[in-house]
């Protein structure tokens, strides 16, 4: 864990979050990145959201805080789909282009 | 007309209405983990910033309409007694009553909605219903999410959703729960047996007051673990579904109790009503240990001359907040155990002609 880095939006420092493990604004998550996306997935099994979005999302906010490709987003929403439908087969597939997306990007 | 804190202590919350023997849920419960965008979240907030925050909520809540329909308390500016009061009535959260600085919440008439601010994140919205339902408690809070965020601009991104201070609430920032009443379980000795096997599921199981509380009464919540990777109605379903087995393994384990040991069953339970008609001093946790014998007895029929609801409600009168507001003063443990006991008689003592 990065103990030093500190985020530019509200001054936590990694330090703070291993302490705490509260992070101390919306920028953190950007800022603790490398260490956050695995914790997500440990605790979550997943790090895609595909909950409610709010009716209106600020404008800087529709870029990608995460550079997780729209294209990965979609995919997932297809998978959940799929599963739902019990069309397995469907799934499978989608699930190995996730994968493969997702090697790519390590 | 303005709402007060006393106004509560003579009104029997909404979730506490529950009336339908056989089913074990007590009340079903959501509450929604947002943030206001441009802010640090709330502990690294500066008490400035802070009041902000319950000012913006709080014109939120008076522009849709809410604000007239409840009271909206400043904290910081309850006494102990007061914060304790709400904490027990299930309105706020044990780490926003014991807190210090900039804190409010606002709580609707009929004690359906809170929401409190500056808990761990700005905004913490919830929802409690009566009974088994989920599905008109997601309802309920995701309309209100839509009102407040009318006014308001939420931390989010499209890829982990609503940013919460905790990590363990990112995404939907849902958390749904059941409270369930498990006593023939609890008394079989296999809650842990159910504890491991909904772990697996992506649920938690725990006391009557929620995250820290032990499991030493036969009162449980369950409630999702994630909240990243599903949609809220998934994560419903999912509750919904083990819950109803859950559920299904309690009245089994009941249907078993009173084929193997009726005498020693219905024993029990009238010997707790004895000393609940009779005490002149009791503990909390001697009253909740025979309250709960007492739930039991009415929901298998065995005893008939009081109705669930009062009793649900003594739960939350018994306790000791709640028994110092209803003398109008602070008291010592043994003084209150005394008024407690005079309050359960006047409750559900006998009475001959009356139906109570």
């Amino acid at each position: 864990m990065e103990e030093k880095v500190k985020c530019p939006g509200c001054g936590f420092s990694g330090s703070d979050f291993k302490k705490s493990g509260l992070l101390g604004c919306a920028e953190c998550y950007r800022t603790f990145k490398k260490v956050l996306l695995p914790l997500l997935r440990r605790i979550h099994g997943s790090t895609g959201h595909l909950g409610k979005i709010p009716s209106k999302i600020p404008a800087r906010h529709g870029k990608s805080l995460l550079m997780e490709s729209q294209k990965l987003r979609v995919l997932r929403e297809k998978l959940v789909k799929a599963v739902r439908e019990e069309n397995f087969e469907e799934a499978a597939k989608t699930r190995d282009e996730i994968r493969k997306i997702e090697n790519g990007n390590k | 007309m303005k709402m007060e804190i006393n106004d509560l202590l003579f009104h029997r919350s909404t979730w506490l209405s529950a009336d339908t023997p056989r089913t074990a849920a007590v009340s079903s419960r959501g509450r929604l983990a947002r943030n206001i965008d441009g802010f640090p979240f709330a502990q690294c907030s500066n008490p400035e910033q802070r009041r902000k925050m319950m000012e913006m909520v709080r014109n939120v809540l008076e522009k849709t309409g809410w604000l007239i329909k409840g009271g909206f308390f400043e904290l910081d500016k309850l006494s102990e007694l007061d914060r304790l009061f709400l904490m027990e009535r299930h309105l706020i959260s044990k780490d926003h009553a014991l807190d210090e600085g900039e804190r409010a919440v606002f709580i609707d008439n009929d004690e359906v909605v809170s929401v409190m601010v500056n808990e761990e994140d700005h905004l913490r919205i919830q929802v409690i219903h009566p009974g088994f339902q989920l599905k008109n408690v997601w309802e309920t809070i995701n309309s209100i999410d839509d009102h407040i965020e009318s006014g308001i601009n939420y931390s989010f991104v499209s890829e982990l959703g609503y940013l919460t201070a905790c990590p363990t609430n990112t995404g939907t920032g849902l958390r749904a729960s059941v409270m369930l009443h498990l006593p023939a379980l609890f008394l079989a000795n296999q809650i842990g047996k159910i504890l491991n096997s909904i772990t697996h599921l992506g649920l938690t199981i725990r006391g009557f007051y929620g995250e820290g509380t032990e499991l030493r009464s036969a009162f449980f919540q369950i409630s999702n673990r994630i909240t990243l990777g599903q949609t809220e109605e998934e994560l419903i379903d999912n509750i919904e579904r083990i819950t109803g087995q859950v559920v299904e393994h309690e009245n089994n384990a009941r249907d078993n109790l009173m084929k193997n040991s009726r005498a020693k069953v219905e024993d029990s339970i009238w010997r707790a009503l004895g000393i609940l008609r009779n005490a002149r001093l009791i503990s909390y946790e001697e009253a909740l240990e025979h309250l709960s014998s007492l739930r039991l007895g009415i929901e298998m029929g065995i005893v008939k001359d009081i109705k669930l609801p009062a009793v649900t409600e003594l739960f939350i009168l018994t306790q000791p907040a709640h028994i110092q507001k209803l003398a109008g003063r602070k008291m010592e443990a043994a003084e209150r155990d005394e008024k407690r006991a005079a309050l359960i008689r006047e409750r559900i003592g006998r009475r001959e002609e009356k139906d109570v």
